[in-house]
């Protein structure tokens, strides 16, 4: 481990450096300034309006974790006892604020212990950016310590993923997998950093590229519109049946109000349902009987769904 | 029940997971479907759809809502008198269920606390659950009012997920009460994380439902093999509260229903985090179930 | 996005199609590394063989064309085109099966070719088939052959008597046919 960073060599300041750039009376046109990719990683989180990161460090993210010293008054990390635990509680995150939860893991053992948060982030679509570390990558292949083919294992349970060999695109790649993470239907997205790339060099620009748009994404035709709208008016035994598309777009209101306009019982599926409004305040149809509203639960393991009281 | 003799399903943001549909070909077997999703590789995956719009479920509710007003009053009352005659099937179904919880004096019901917690917590609280039995009794028992109060793992089923998750909550809403109602198996896998919230002064709460068993599965083979109880007996376990003292948390136990009250009100309200030990029917079963390969009409009740 | 009507169709269908069928799939992919690999676990994770499998470039330097030959059901073959076309890097991908489409692929066969009747019956099949003759020796010849895989298969099995040493086929690339003529069926 030669790579080891000196601690009184002082890192140039990016911010007084462009004051100094911009000062008249100069007239030097400033150099571009470089700074290292664990840098540009933990500046492009906190431009991703990061605030807070669950992680546990290790050989392949000291540089990383070198940073997050530096920044910790604007980024704050949290210190778990297991990479499952950090994932876990990213999620957790997630799911209540609908922010993307941040994850920060070493190589090897450290990433095939989150693999089992990933994989639930990915069936239960939460916006999640794992950042793991990676072996030197002229090391990668060659079994070296704590080396694992993160971005092998995770390809079946991403949402997408990135093994970074250059650092000039660290800066891109960050801000893609945000919007990746968040878009549509939100999943995790996986980046591997090999250490050296945490140390090489590159300029950052700190403005946000836009990949992807985030949000209101449809195809809305009116004619298909017209045609669904006849079929509800028609039906004489509909149900509106609600997932966990409902809470991701936040559209429990607009839920509510055309169950109301046209009295059609609600049934949601196993995860979309607890995660809007269905309490015993929520009527539908004429009745004063509050348990309208149907829950098939999907069950643990093997099918065994249940109802919620008194409700089928 | 309703979804089976339904003539239209109308499906919002759903993917069809097959824990809820169960057998395909008798999920709704009699109805059209006009399905919404953001994701085009949904529609259509699992079950055909006669009408599909590709949008997120908000701006797709929101111009199915705006064109409803649109249409004339009795347009409306006529579709809606149709289907008095459907409510009416609806709510014989609903009192044909029995879904009781039978109270004990000496032992405490799972579902009991789960009552218990909403009624201390007044319906607020963010509730996380780990996977297994509790999490059923969880989603059965405690209504909720608000988007994003329910959290858990619903399509994987990871167990271990609750307590980190529930970290994750608390962190996130500083103030709003998060409980994380979990097993004493998935307890085991990922209790370590109370150092976390010991280290960053989090207010973790967290009810574990103690019946020595793994309950679920448990359950499955009490029920579909024979009571051959293989490999789920938890009975060797850590002492909790011991456990939870070591940590640098309160550590509570409650074993009679009168106890239950004292302990959940005095764990929700102490200024740090609290591990509730609650010790709960060895072999209480989670209804209505559905067994394996079967649909909504082979529900077992009780 | 996925051709075809899949989205936005008002189909009465509730059906699945079970029965297996050989499907040709052309997936315009990003030139990087680890996109194949994403692709393929689709096939692997469900216990789908692909039979063959082409990448090569397009005329955008971003952007390869993979063509995919698989055997499966109708149903389980929607869904991977729906999760392939959802892949980030995946621009497009087409089921060229049910479409107006050539396909077509390459061999390379060593086959026994000892001057006298030996060589002059290899050469005749050569012609017979408008195949070429990329390498020699005194007992060998390589030949190369390109055209539909039905062709091939029968220039292989007509070869056989004669002691094929060694095969090597490319697998299928495919196009959809000009647009103007799509509606009438031709073979080339």
């Amino acid at each position: 481990m030669r790579d080891v960073v000196e601690r009184n060599v002082e890192y140039p300041n990016v911010d007084d450096l462009m004051k100094t750039a911009k000062a008249e009376h100069l007239k030097i046109k400033a150099e571009p300034v470089k700074i290292r990719g664990a840098e540009i990683i933990v500046r492009s989180l906190i431009k991703n309006g990061v605030d807070k990161i669950f992680g546990y460090p290790g050989g392949a993210v000291l540089h990383i974790y070198d940073e997050l010293w530096r920044f910790r008054e604007q980024i704050t990390h949290y210190l778990v006892r297991h990479e499952q635990g950090a994932t876990h509680a990213a999620e957790g995150y997630a799911r209540v604020t609908g922010k993307v939860g941040v994850v920060l893991v070493t190589s090897g053992p450290g990433a095939t212990n989150a693999v089992t948060g990933i994989a639930t982030a990915y069936m239960d679509s939460i916006p999640l950016v794992v950042i793991t570390g990676q072996v030197p990558s002229t090391v990668i292949g060659t079994d070296a310590f704590q080396e694992v083919d993160t971005f092998g294992i995770t390809l079946p349970i991403v949402k997408h993923s990135y093994l970074v060999k250059d650092v000039t695109k660290l800066e891109a790649i960050i801000d893609e997998a945000f919007q990746i993470a968040q878009s549509g239907k939100p999943g995790p997205v996986v980046i591997d950093i090999p250490k050296d790339v945490t140390a090489h060099l590159a300029e950052f620009s700190g403005e946000k590229t836009q990949f992807y748009s985030i949000g209101k994404e449809n195809t809305l035709d009116a004619e298909l519109l017209d045609a669904a709208i006849q079929k509800l008016l028609a039906a004489k035994k509909p149900v509106l049946y609600v997932g966990g598309g409902v809470v991701t777009a936040d559209a429990a209101d607009e839920l509510m109000e055309v169950s109301e306009l046209l009295q059609i019982p609600v049934h949601a599926d196993s995860y979309g349902i607890r995660r809007f409004p269905v309490g015993t305040r929520q009527l539908y149809g004429n009745a004063r009987n509050a348990r309208d509203l149907y829950i098939e639960y999907g069950g643990f393991r093997k099918r065994s769904p249940f109802c919620r009281r008194g409700s089928l | 029940m309703a979804v089976s003799e339904s003539d239209l399903l109308f499906a919002v943001g759903v993917r069809f997971d097959d824990r809820v549909t169960g057998k395909l070909a008798t999920f709704a077997p009699h109805a059209e479907v006009i399905h919404i999703d953001i994701s085009p590789s949904n529609i259509g995956k699992i079950r055909k759809a006669n009408i599909s719009l590709l949008s997120d479920a908000k701006t797709a509710l929101k111009a199915i809502a705006d064109k409803l007003k649109l249409r004339s009053k009795s347009d409306l009352t006529a579709s809606i008198k149709a289907r008095e005659s459907w409510w009416k099937e609806i709510r014989a179904w609903q009192k044909s269920v029995p879904m009781v919880c039978e109270n004990s004096e000496t032992e405490i019901k799972p579902q009991q606390v789960i009552e218990e917690l909403y009624r201390v917590t007044k319906g607020d609280a963010v509730i996380v659950t780990d996977v297994g039995q509790h999490q059923m009794w969880a989603a059965q028992f405690y209504p909720f009012k608000r988007s994003r109060q329910w959290v858990t793992s619903g399509g994987l089923g990871t167990m271990g997920f609750g307590l980190p998750a529930a970290l994750g909550a608390q962190l996130a809403l500083p103030n709003t009460q998060v409980v994380a109602v979990v097993g004493d198996g998935g307890f085991q896998m990922t209790n370590q994380e109370i150092t976390t919230a010991i280290q960053y002064n989090i207010p973790l709460k967290v009810i574990i439902m103690n019946n020595g068993y793994l309950g679920m599965v448990r359950q499955w083979q009490e029920m579909f093999y024979q009571r051959a109880y293989s490999e789920v007996d938890l009975s060797v376990s850590p002492d909790f509260v011991k456990l939870a003292e070591a940590h640098g948390a309160q550590g509570l136990r409650a074993k009679t229903p009168a106890e239950l009250k004292d302990v959940l009100e005095k764990g929700l309200s102490y200024q740090g985090a609290t591990i509730m030990d609650i010790v709960v029917s060895k072999e209480e079963n989670v209804f209505p179930i559905i067994p394996a390969g079967g649909n909504t009409r082979d529900m077992i009740l009780k | 996005m996925v051709s075809g009507q899949i989205f936005s169709s008002l189909t009465t269908d509730h059906q699945p199609l079970t029965t297996e069928m050989r499907h040709t799939l052309t997936i315009d992919v990003a030139n990087e590394a680890g996109e194949l690999s994403r692709i393929i676990g689709l096939f692997s994770s469900r216990g789908f063989n692909i039979e063959t499998i082409t990448v090569g470039k397009t005329l955008e330097p971003n952007w390869s064309r993979c063509t995919i030959v698989t055997n499966g059901d109708e149903l389980t073959i929607e869904q991977i085109i729906k999760q392939c076309s959802r892949l980030i890097r995946v621009r497009e991908v087409k089921a060229v099966t049910k479409l107006p489409h050539i396909e077509r692929e390459m061999a390379l066969i060593e086959v026994n070719a000892k001057a006298g009747p030996e060589r002059q019956e290899v050469m005749s099949l050569v012609e017979i088939f408008r195949a070429k003759v990329v390498d020699i020796s005194h007992d060998k010849m390589v030949l190369e052959e390109s055209g539909a895989s039905e062709k091939i298969d029968v220039f292989i099995e007509m070869l056989k008597p004669l002691g094929i040493s060694n095969v090597t086929r490319s697998g299928c690339v495919a196009i959809i046919v000009c647009h103007h003529l799509k509606h009438m069926k031709r073979k080339f």
